[in-house]
């Protein structure tokens, strides 16, 4: 099985001003470690503040860690001039949770498409248009929506924008940052699906993010506990839900109100 | 004598925005008995805030209650004056809001916020304020509840602040409390600490709760009945074992598929898809409702009459209601 990304003890400390000339210490990522299998659905949990975000965009080189590595493909990112992470950067992609700030409103969509193809040169130029109708149909948008402004859509249908967005590119691994988690129950559903086709379709990989254990659990075929910046439990999916070990995991489980 | 404490009839809100009409809650009718914990659940824009917010007479411009009645122990709220509806409100109706972040005042402190309100309603001295804060506090589970009086909403967490406009709606001694997404911005165990806290003040006190959420957990462990509402109407009115064990509504079931279950044993490494269900299309816009039943366009068992003409609430043998044709003759 090829390893696409490979984290290895891994830390992320932030200092911050506690009181006045006082300073503290956030270990948001304690020394993490952990490999995405080509292909796969990696799920991470944890709640708010257990240090998800800040793993996912070290992962994507968005901050520098304090300590440690990450290989993308058996490179470190970390040690890749500017060049060079350019085209590592095609490779992946990020879905972010709010579908409101993260579209930039200024932008027709059709420019919030072409933006990233043109930036890395992976689509001729008088391609382009013929390209973003082409992943457009693929998030199940119409041609039409091109020429349109993101206020124009509603919170489901710009969440297929970003998705199509992180599409352009052709990336093989995508980390999706809580990418329902702004949404209704019943468009939910449509994104997940939309997740789970293209995936098939492009043999894509994910790290996906989310406080929803139900939707992570749908999702991923392996699991990932977080709490304080550090895993506390990995496992089968099924296993987790079925027979979690870690008291953390049990309390977690047990606080899901559940229906029915 | 009666005894629901609250009945609102017909209530339409709408709100007159510059792109048109916006009938946010368009002939909402309900009952609320006495101690009864009543949800609303439904989607975003579906006017189940707007249905609370009204019940406490906070719709502002552009919005406007055009018709209708609330009768809180009969009397029609809506006909109140500005200084009636101050001493209900607050004091026999309260609310608690969605989000404990920006609900809070930053430049008061917990001890300010909390005898402001009875100082008003009850007048009591500032003294007696702040004994009657320090009990409700313990009451909420703050620890130092002394100590707290001083904070500034800054220096809480989430789950505190939370607890802390429990406290403040709780002071007064409601009959109402109106909870409006009381959890969603809490983390699942913070959430399940918060309902616990609920579920206890609400026997200990009495009061009748209507909890509005999109969250269809929740509701399934804390309330007696659930309306469910779609696009500013109520879609359906059943006991919530109902709802859960045997829906009616065609948007009610469709909508307990839409939900991953922790207990589904469905394998992601399978070769295709198995598709979650979901439902097709999205909510009509609230300023252009189409003719008849509202849900038609996304219903998977649309018949010719629901374009036509848009249903009643049709009571079932089991009492529970429903707006739906496919219960029309059997009724």
């Amino acid at each position: 099985m090829q390893k696409i990304v490979e984290v290895k003890n891994i830390k992320k400390y932030f200092t911050i001003k506690d009181k006045l000339f006082k300073t503290g210490l956030v270990k948001a990522v304690d020394d993490i470690s952990f490999d995405i299998i080509k292909g796969e659905t990696l799920g991470l949990v944890g709640e708010s503040g257990c240090g998800k975000s800040t793993l996912a965009r070290m992962i994507l080189r968005l901050i520098p860690p304090t300590s440690g590595e990450i290989l993308i493909e058996g490179q470190n990112i970390f040690s890749q001039t500017k060049n060079q992470m350019k085209n590592l950067r095609k490779k992946m992609q990020i879905i972010f949770q709010d579908p409101f700030a993260s579209l930039n409103p200024r932008f027709s969509v059709e420019e919030i498409i072409a933006e990233p193809m043109i930036i890395h040169k992976t689509t001729a130029p008088q391609n382009i248009k013929k390209e973003s109708e082409k992943i457009l149909d693929l998030v199940g948008l119409e041609k039409s929506a091109l020429k349109r402004y993101p206020h124009e859509f509603s919170g489901g249908q710009r969440q297929r924008i970003s998705i199509a967005r992180a599409l352009s590119v052709n990336p093989e691994f995508i980390v999706a940052d809580e990418p329902v988690s702004a949404l209704d129950v019943s468009i939910q559903a449509q994104i997940i699906n939309l997740l789970r086709e293209i995936q098939l379709e492009l043999n894509l990989t994910y790290l996906f993010i989310s406080h929803d254990l139900a939707v992570v659990k749908y999702m991923s075929g392996r699991i990932m506990v977080m709490r304080e910046g550090k895993i506390v439990e990995e496992g089968a999916s099924g296993d987790i839900f079925k027979n979690p070990v870690h008291p953390y995991t049990k309390t977690l489980l047990a606080a899901v109100p559940r229906v029915g | 004598m009666n005894n629901n404490i609250l009945e609102v009839k017909n209530l339409s809100t709408h709100f007159f925005t510059d792109d048109g009409v916006v009938k946010a809650a368009d002939g909402v009718s309900f009952s609320l008995k006495k101690g009864e914990t009543l949800a609303i659940v439904g989607e975003s824009g579906c006017g189940k805030s707007v249905t609370s917010l009204s019940i406490m007479r906070l719709i502002s411009y552009p919005g406007k209650i055009v018709s209708g009645e609330i009768l809180f122990k009969d009397k029609n709220i809506l006909a109140l004056s500005a200084e009636e509806i101050r001493k209900i409100r607050g004091n026999e109706i309260s609310m608690i809001f969605q989000d404990p972040f920006t609900s809070l005042n930053p430049v008061f402190t917990i001890g300010d916020q909390l005898t402001e309100a009875v100082m008003l309603h009850q007048n009591l001295t500032a003294n007696e304020a702040k004994e009657k804060a320090i009990e409700v506090l313990k009451k909420v589970n703050i620890a130092s509840p002394g100590k707290r009086m001083n904070s500034y909403p800054h220096e809480l967490s989430g789950g505190m602040r939370q607890r802390v406009m429990i406290a403040m709606s709780i002071i007064c001694g409601p009959e109402i409390l109106i909870a409006d997404e009381p959890t969603t911005a809490l983390d699942v165990t913070i959430q399940a600490q918060i309902l616990e806290l609920m579920g206890q003040l609400k026997n200990d006190m009495g009061a009748a709760v209507i909890l509005i959420t999109h969250n269809l957990g929740i509701v399934a462990g804390f309330c007696e009945k659930t309306l469910v509402m779609y696009a500013g109407n109520i879609v359906e009115e059943s006991l919530t074992r109902d709802i859960f064990n045997d829906p009616k509504h065609p948007y009610t079931k469709a909508l307990l598929r839409c939900l991953p279950r922790l207990d589904d044993s469905h394998d992601v490494r399978a070769p295709h898809v198995v598709p979650l269900h979901s439902i097709n299309g999205q909510p009509p816009s609230l300023i252009n409702i189409p003719k008849g039943c509202r849900f038609a366009p996304r219903c998977s068992q649309v018949m010719d009459i629901c374009r036509e003409k848009e249903p009643d609430m049709i009571e079932l043998k089991d009492k529970n209601k429903v707006r739906c044709w496919l219960y029309a003759k059997n009724s």
